[in-house]
């Protein structure tokens, strides 16, 4: 957010704030431990409104459920800020004092074209329902936006985030306790991922590659010199693989042969490089593909070292049991790699590497292994030994004169989905996740539940009686990419034209074979809520091939 | 809330009932029910409840899903309710059924002999026979019209209704008469006030009045017990001998330990909770 990349606000917070609009984010199911914290709020009064295309269980837990169309979500934020500037419900102190570009925007979303009754065709969201939620958004003394994926895996992902950020500077809902803007992270450490620089465009600490002066520092400790321009996320890097630049590669615990958009595709590039070197837990479906698999260790038992959660609180893991016989520590593998390719990356225990990013990392720089033991984990920024951290951040946009940067609006406009609904492909697929798999579901296909139901293609029961479909009958689901057959599942919580897969269940079916690689320029992430399909009965013979 | 229920379903006529009491389902396939929703939900619980058991005499399994569904209360906290309160059966029984009270008041006023002449008549306590049987009853809040039975007879429309000084033949030809309903016992005006305590002023007060009910001697205990200071109340309550619902709070102690001020005691409690129903409230004390 403005130059950091994490969440503004902490956990504790989502338990006080007045009012939590969970956007393109099915946390009860998804991110179930911050949900826990969600419905404590919920419990002492505060009120939830979810945007989703699904009335989905976290739907189910709202005050207010905006069932938005797949893609749409520009166009909602728009009518969401149209609402605010028309009832006269903006914040003028903070916006004149705090952010920028403010009147370009207005004029932008005051447009009776982006009125919630001029857009609710495109929304599929009541008029009258948006007006209700945009009005105690902005009233509330204190809100907070989340979002997850469904605003993140589009193709304007990134405008989909501008135009949440739009929202909470209309309304001077960012910077202080329990109101912000928070993205919910998918594992217990992606934050921390990103806060090490484990980002094409970032090194430690969330600081430009670009920025000599920081690449200098970098470059003095690590006695190498980084190249100033930007590496490739992982979209681009199978571009790079299409056009045959990029020939080797080394997977550190992911599985993008399973986990890309387009699969089939996916997996066709990563046969084809001239070395796959794969590290992981397990013999994914990227790892079958590997020349070499590197087995790895469990980070959160088998290794020490910090986590950082989606609060930005870091936090301490300690080694309770060794890795299993012939398996090493990941750090202990990266480090070998590199010496044996002629660089010493000196010493490598897990303290001594956190120290070394303590002097690199000025968000980092207060957090000693001691004081985050002490703390109980420590919210960045802590940039020194006596901060103990920040709960929220952007407090500075409240200070007169504001403290730094102004906050930026910008002017994003609808574009929907790249790929339309056609007499064709006549049904939007979108993707999702269950709570009793995760993932690929490589590590929870290992314990047995009678909740694992396996991969279906879950349909409104008014399309699948159309289609002349029985509730479990297998189909065929094509799209543009591919063709899987499973069985479909009636599901009343979607509405008219919209079918659902997970990725969970790859023995069962493939979704990702389906999904649309289309992708953020500006992010790298693939358009994977957003396919179109269509979807067929089998015959009686082809049933009977099976 | 997103309830995940499995098992069984509620039958037609549970259906019927339970939605007779709460209003039909509106399913717009866009409504939603959050927290505060369902908190404005919640007190239709018992309602939904005694609905479902007046019509088929039981609350079955699958009543008590739709019950939680329609609602969005958990089903464990639905199960709750209704196994907490003695007058729900959370298992088949006869369709006709006396609950015969027991408890203090009325045992004082024949309640023992009563059940003895129930059980030589229409078999033990529980027992049923052609859809009518009868079971013992904590207090039913009539305990000035002791001994008391409260007759119900499950169907559409159900039939409710309370015996006052009730005795065995009355109870027999109640449940027998499964198309009448039971006469609602007369409030009692007890001619031998004198020898009442607890119950004196019962038909005297207005219930809904504190000054009347303080008019008529209403707190003079509690004034009294104030004077006295909490030691020595606590050691009256150890030295007393107390029954009923009091006993289970202050037990007698073996061990002749005085009990101790705890901030949870109150001070007022004659009755379990046994009936969720409307029952007349002329309870006294
Ligand atoms: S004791 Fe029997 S009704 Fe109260």
């Amino acid at each position: 957010m403005f130059g950091a990349g994490g969440g503004t606000n902490s956990y504790r917070e989502v338990e006080e704030t007045d009012l939590v609009v969970l956007w393109g984010s099915n946390a009860r199911e998804a991110h179930p431990i911050f949900f826990h914290h969600v419905i404590k709020g919920l419990r002492r009064g505060t009120r939830l409104v979810v945007v989703d295309p699904r009335r989905t269980p976290t739907a189910e837990w709202a005050d207010e459920w905006l069932p938005v169309h797949v893609g749409a979500d520009i166009a909602l934020a728009n009518a969401f800020a149209h609402v605010i500037l028309d009832e006269h419900l903006e914040n003028r102190a903070f916006i004149e004092r705090a952010t920028v570009g403010f009147a370009e925007f207005a004029a932008h979303v005051s447009s009776p074209a982006c009125s919630p009754e001029a857009t609710e065709a495109i929304t599929g969201v009541p008029a009258a329902q948006l007006r209700k939620v945009a009005r105690a958004y902005a009233t509330a003394d204190r809100a907070m936006i989340c979002w997850t994926l469904g605003i993140t895996e589009h193709h304007d992902a990134v405008d989909n985030v501008l135009s949440l950020i739009n929202l909470a500077l209309t309304a001077g809902q960012v910077g202080r306790w329990g109101a912000g803007l928070n993205p919910l992270r998918g594992q217990n450490n992606v934050q921390g991922g990103g806060d090490m620089g484990a980002l094409p465009h970032k090194l430690a600490g969330f600081q430009d590659v670009g920025d000599a002066a920081v690449r200098a520092r970098f470059d003095a400790t690590w006695k190498t010199t980084i190249p100033p321009q930007n590496g490739w996320n992982l979209t681009e890097m199978f571009l790079a693989m299409e056009r045959k630049e990029l020939r080797g590669l080394l997977v550190f615990g992911e599985n993008p042969a399973q986990s890309e958009a387009n699969a089939g595709h996916t997996r066709e590039l990563l046969s084809d490089l001239d070395i796959l070197v794969v590290q992981d837990l397990f013999l994914t479906r990227t790892a079958e593909l590997a020349d070499v698999v590197l087995p790895g260790s469990a980070s959160w038992c088998e290794t020490d070292g910090t986590v950082t959660n989606s609060e930005r609180r870091v936090q301490r893991v300690r080694k309770a049991v060794s890795p299993p016989a012939g398996a090493r520590d990941d750090f202990w593998i990266l480090s070998e790699l590199g010496r044996r390719m002629g660089h010493d990356l000196g010493d490598t225990s897990p303290e001594a590497l956190w120290n070394e990013l303590r002097t690199l990392s000025p968000m980092h720089r207060g957090m000693s292994w001691a004081r985050i033991e002490q703390l109980g984990g420590i919210q960045w920024p802590c940039p020194d030994e006596q901060s103990e951290g920040a709960p929220f951040l952007h407090g500075r946009l409240w200070k007169d004169p504001v403290e730094g940067r102004r906050a930026p609006f910008t002017v994003t406009r609808h574009e929907g989905p790249l790929e339309h609904v056609s007499a064709e492909f006549p049904f939007r697929l979108t993707t999702g996740r269950r709570l009793y798999a995760y993932n690929t579901h490589v590590q929870t296909q290992h314990f047995t539940s009678p909740l694992h139901r396996g991969e279906t293609v879950d349909m409104f029961p008014a399309d699948a009686a159309a289609l002349g479909l029985v509730d479990g009958e297998r189909v065929r689901v094509t799209s543009p990419r591919g063709s899987v057959e499973l069985p479909v599942q009636l599901d009343p919580n979607l509405r008219p034209g919209l079918v659902f897969m997970t990725f969970h269940f790859l023995q069962d079916a493939d979704a990702n074979t389906l999904t649309n690689d289309a992708f953020d320029p500006k992010s790298g992430t693939a358009e994977f809520k957003a396919a179109s399909v269509r979807i067929e009965k089998l015959t009686e013979t082809a049933a009977a091939e099976e | 809330m997103d309830l995940e229920l499995h098992g069984p379903e509620p039958t037609e006529d549970e259906r019927a009932a339970i939605d007779a009491a709460i209003g039909p389902p509106v399913d717009d396939a866009r409504s939603v029910v959050g927290v505060a929703e369902a908190a404005r939900r919640r007190p239709l619980l018992l309602p939904a409840l005694h609905a479902a058991q007046a019509r088929v005499g039981w609350v079955s399994p699958g009543a008590l899903a739709y019950v939680s569904r329609r609602l969005h209360v958990p089903p464990a906290e639905a199960y709750g309710v209704a196994s907490f309160y003695a007058l729900y059966a959370l298992h088949p029984r006869a369709r006709s059924i006396a609950h015969v009270c027991d408890d203090i008041g009325c045992k004082a006023r024949g309640a023992d002999a009563l059940c003895d002449e129930l059980g030589a008549r229409l078999g033990p306590a529980g027992s049923q026979h052609g859809g009518a049987g009868w079971m013992r009853s904590p207090c039913l809040g009539l305990c000035e019209q002791a001994p008391v039975a409260l007759i119900q007879h499950a169907g559409a429309p159900a039939r409710e209704g309370a015996l006052g000084e009730a005795t065995a033949d009355r109870i027999v030809q109640a449940l027998g008469e499964t198309e009448r309903t039971p006469e609602a016992a007369p409030a009692v005006v007890h001619q031998d006030r004198a020898n009442l305590t607890l119950l004196a002023r019962v038909g005297l007060v207005d219930p809904t009045s504190l000054d009347d009910y303080r008019a008529r001697g209403g707190y003079r205990v509690l004034r009294r017990a104030l004077d006295r200071g909490g030691a020595s109340v606590l050691h009256e309550l150890t030295v007393a001998k107390l029954a009923g619902a009091a006993a289970r709070r202050f037990p007698p102690r073996a061990s002749g330990r005085p009990w101790r001020r705890s901030p949870r005691v109150r001070t007022t409690s004659c009755a379990t909770p046994t009936s969720p129903s409307p029952a007349p409230s002329k309870t006294a004390c």
